[in-house]
């Protein structure tokens, strides 16, 4: 079955790059110019991934409108800003209103694809949680790679995509300090210490949500973070 | 040069109201100069209206018999006490000075002697006229026993002439100094002469150092109106000489002349003005009449001693020249004796007052029969001046002192808005040249609160300026996001499309450069991030010796070959902050001490526990921080960093980060050279007291 993602996005050179780049990958692509076009579509059929720029425009906002509306429109639908924002705030009010995750435009193309087939795996996993292949366990935390979840005390912990990746690197040789270029790399995005330290932060968050006693995430200055 | 507020200067300035009573002091000597001439004008005045009144009473002007020259009248003062008679002239004080002098015409010079002369005062007291007759005479002959004749030794001589009598000679000659007894010379029958002597004249002989003195007393029955004197003068030898006050021959006597009654009486029925004093006088300048005194009463206010000073008060215990004057002899006397009025100014000897006398001719017909002089000293003047002045001078102090404090209370408002623009501008502005508060622009509408107001606005721009600064390195980042995504997708999208060989070679340029272009992208939007991050910024407290510890330890890891040394309180140092935020700073600070590094020089990485703060240096030797950049180093964009070949961009971010940390934790971050100029330390002083800033 032949997945359909929608791009919004009013840099055309962009869009364009990205909808070869994914059409490449074997997905189905519609594309966007503006907000108005893409929700009429959207109302007649939902895709099955959204890509949204959060400014279109002269709307600087837009992407975070269309983001609420897709939500109301479906709760499930897999949502990933890509914006040249790159700021915490942004960040945060992006994922606030739902979305899956958020990236920077700076990422490879190959990391954006990565992202997509993460999400739909997740998606899949969702759809069918019975069937449960490869976990992962370390300590209270369980970790199915494939799907992209993560379980803490037998709850999940409603991680984006770079937050489960982060975790996923941190737990992998237990014991050992993982710099932030590792965790970089490992969530597939290229961007600063900073943001990798504000991912960290929303990661305990998240965690203490869950389980208000969370503090396996170290923090070894100068170094990285390691997993306890 | 010291500093002087504008407070002072003002003051200051205010000295020069000071040359207000300096005018008005200039402006009194004018006055004092028309007073004077008007002071002047009204004594001519008075003297001419006298004149006028006495005009043709040519009677008055004359001695009783009328019959003799006015010149040759002999003054008679009006002694007001009787004389002793005993050859001292002491109680004759104040008289003595209006000596007639006779002078003798024709003495004989070849005898060495210098002609005889006399000086004579005359004065009358009840029954009695006095008489001093002070000779000049080298040679004192006295007479023998038995010879009295006048022309044999020194004799004085009187021709008395009673009422309706003939003249008679009286001589008064002695054998010594001593009381002398007046005698006439009777002729005998046989032609001899015997001395009969007059009892009721008394007189006392005194030598002088030049001659000496006769003081006489007659009774004023043998006198009558007139009265002669005559000196005669033996000399060694047979030289003799005479002198007269008339004609020694004929024995003719002189007018005696007295105030006269009529006219003291016409004077002071005038009138006249306390402190003035009118003289007549006869054709000869001798007095006839005066009337009036020179003192006045003064009112005297309280005068301040400084004003006495400057202007000495009035005197009224001067002395007086003319006092019982018989004679005057004053320029405008003599003036007025040729016919033409006029006036003129003097000193009393003792230099105390200053003196007006205006004279006037009198007339009668086209006779000049006397004067009038009327005298008036300036001390009314200058007492009118002195109250002038003093009230002048008390009403431009008390000016001085009210425009003075009026002007320092101006100057003080006007030195506290001054300083109080200067605090704000002050402080609006931080050490490193950031705007951190604006001044409220004041509503005054003077030159002030225009100043304030374009101040205030300067700021503004300023701080516009800065924002625009700060915020331009996240703007272009943001702004070179798209693009770079652009060229960054379609570099991928050909990766894709399997090139040729040597094409592929050019695709990876392209990527190494896009790769760059990325790590500068992200640099520049490192500091805003961390802006606007702050507010999300969690404090916990964490041992910062530890965290120091740990992040050496990771440049230790991340610089194989380079040597770190690292000092630390040996106790925990519990700090309240971000401690990511602190390792960044570290890392910041570190990255920069490795850059300006002299090669296999170890960087120092100290942590010093203070009382109320912690410090914390990172020390490189190497190249030395030019003084001015100091605290610039700290700004956005600022970099001293040459180019160099590591391939590694540099915004001059790095320090301004650091700085942003510092600030958020309450810290203060500065860089100094080492004393011995080996290198640079930058130094952060973190509070230990009070929560870090949670926003900005």
């Amino acid at each position: 079955m032949t997945r359909t993602v929608a791009i919004v996005e009013d840099d055309a050179p962009i869009r364009d790059n990205y909808a070869d780049a994914l059409r490449r990958q074997g997905y189905r692509v519609l594309t966007f110019a503006n907000r108005d076009d893409a929700m009429a579509a959207f109302r007649t059929r939902l895709p099955d991934l959204v890509l949204l720029d959060i400014a279109l425009h002269d709307e600087i906002d837009a992407g975070f409108e269309m983001c609420r509306e897709l939500r109301s429109l479906c709760s499930k639908l897999p949502i990933i800003f890509l914006t040249a924002r790159d700021s915490d705030y942004d960040a945060i009010a992006g994922l606030r209103l739902g979305a899956d995750d958020y990236l920077t435009k700076d990422v490879s193309l190959p990391h954006i694809s990565a992202r997509i087939s993460a999400l739909f795996r997740r998606v899949e996993a969702l759809r069918d949680p019975t069937d449960r292949t490869i976990e992962r366990t370390c300590g209270d935390l369980a970790i199915d790679p494939d799907r992209v979840v993560a379980r803490w005390k037998d709850e999940m912990v409603d991680l984006t995509l770079t937050e489960f990746w982060i975790v996923n690197a941190l737990t992998k040789n237990l014991g050992h300090v993982k710099t932030r270029e590792q965790l970089m790399q490992a969530a597939n995005v290229v961007v600063d210490d900073t943001t990798v330290t504000s991912h960290i932060k929303r990661i305990r968050k998240k965690f203490k949500i869950v389980d208000a006693g969370f503090n396996c995430i170290e923090t070894v200055y100068g170094m990285g973070y390691r997993w306890t | 040069m010291p500093r002087i507020s504008i407070r002072v200067k003002l003051v200051l300035l205010s000295v020069a109201m000071l040359s207000i009573p300096y005018v008005g002091f200039q402006y009194l000597r004018e006055t004092e100069r028309y007073l004077q001439s008007s002071l002047e004008d009204s004594l001519l005045a008075v003297a001419g209206a006298l004149a006028v009144s006495l005009q043709n009473q040519s009677t008055l002007f004359r001695s009783s018999s009328g019959e003799h020259a006015a010149s040759d009248s002999l003054f008679v003062h009006a002694l007001s006490y009787p004389i002793h008679v005993d050859g001292y002239t002491d109680d004759w004080n104040g008289y003595m000075e209006w000596f007639d002098r006779f002078e003798g015409v024709g003495s004989t010079i070849d005898s060495g002697d210098v002609g005889a002369s006399f000086d004579l005062v005359v004065g009358e007291h009840g029954q009695y006229l006095y008489l001093v007759v002070s000779v000049s005479d080298q040679n004192r002959i006295y007479q023998r026993a038995g010879s009295f004749a006048p022309e044999n030794a020194d004799t004085v001589e009187l021709v008395l002439r009673g009422e309706n009598e003939a003249p008679r000679r009286v001589y008064l000659g002695t054998a010594g100094p001593g009381p002398v007894t007046a005698y006439t010379i009777v002729e005998n029958w046989d032609f001899s002469t015997a001395r009969h002597p007059v009892t009721n004249i008394v007189g006392e002989w005194r030598e002088t150092e030049d001659g000496y003195v006769v003081e006489i007393r007659v009774p004023l029955i043998l006198v009558g109106s007139e009265i002669g004197v005559a000196v005669h003068d033996r000399d060694v030898g047979s030289d003799h000489s005479s002198v007269s006050t008339g004609d020694a021959q004929n024995a003719t006597a002189n007018n005696l002349l007295r105030t006269s009654a009529l006219l003291q009486q016409m004077i002071e029925r005038v009138g006249l003005k306390k402190g003035r004093r009118v003289w007549v006088i006869n054709r000869g300048g001798q007095v006839l009449a005066s009337g009036g005194t020179l003192a006045s009463e003064v009112k005297r206010g309280a005068i301040n001693f400084l004003y006495t000073w400057i202007l000495p008060a009035a005197n009224e215990s001067f002395e007086d020249d003319l006092k019982s004057a018989s004679r005057l002899r004053g320029e405008e006397v003599l003036r007025a004796l040729t016919g033409q009025s006029s006036t003129r100014w003097r000193s009393s000897p003792d230099e105390r007052a200053v003196i007006v006398s205006a004279a006037h001719p009198v007339h009668a017909g086209n006779e000049l029969i006397g004067a009038i002089v009327v005298e008036e000293t300036t001390n009314s003047i200058q007492t009118l001046q002195r109250d002038a002045m003093a009230a002048l001078f008390n009403k431009s102090i008390a000016v001085f002192i009210g425009i003075s404090f009026v002007l320092l209370i101006y100057a003080s408002r006007l030195s506290y808005r001054i300083a109080k623009l200067r605090d704000q501008a002050e402080s609006a502005i931080d050490p490193h040249g950031r705007v951190v508060g604006l001044i409220s622009g004041s509503s005054a509408s003077d030159e002030i609160g225009d100043l304030s107001r374009s101040y205030s606005e300067i700021l503004q721009r300023l701080t516009d300026y800065n924002a625009y600064l700060e915020s331009m390195a996240s703007k272009l980042s943001h702004e070179l996001r798209t693009p770079l995504a652009v060229v960054s997708s379609s570099l991928e999208n050909l990766d894709d499309l399997k090139l040729h060989h040597d094409q592929e070679r050019y695709l990876e340029r392209a990527r190494e450069g896009m790769q760059r272009l990325h790590n500068l992208v992200s640099r520049l939007s490192e500091a805003s991030r961390l802006e606007q991050s702050v507010s999300n910024v969690e404090f916990e407290e964490f041992d910062l010796a530890e965290l120091i510890e740990g992040c050496v330890d990771g440049y230790r890891q991340a610089y194989p070959h380079q040597r770190f040394d690292v000092s630390r309180p040996p106790e925990i140092c519990p700090f309240v902050g971000s401690g990511d935020l602190i390792a960044q700073l570290l890392d910041k600070l570190v990255d920069n001490a490795i850059a300006f590094r002299r090669p296999d020089t170890p960087i120092e990485v100290s942590l010093l526990d203070r009382p109320d703060r912690f410090e914390l240096c990172v020390t490189n030797q190497g190249e030395f921080l030019p003084e001015a950049m100091q605290k610039q180093i700290f700004n956005s964009m600022v970099s001293l960093r040459s180019d160099r070949a590591d391939g590694e961009p540099h915004l001059g971010l790095g320090l301004f980060i650091a700085r942003l940390i510092a600030e958020m934790h309450h810290g203060r971050i500065s860089a100094e050279n080492l004393e011995d100029g080996a290198g640079v330390v930058f130094r952060i002083l973190l509070p230990r007291s009070g929560l870090p800033a949670l926003s900005r």
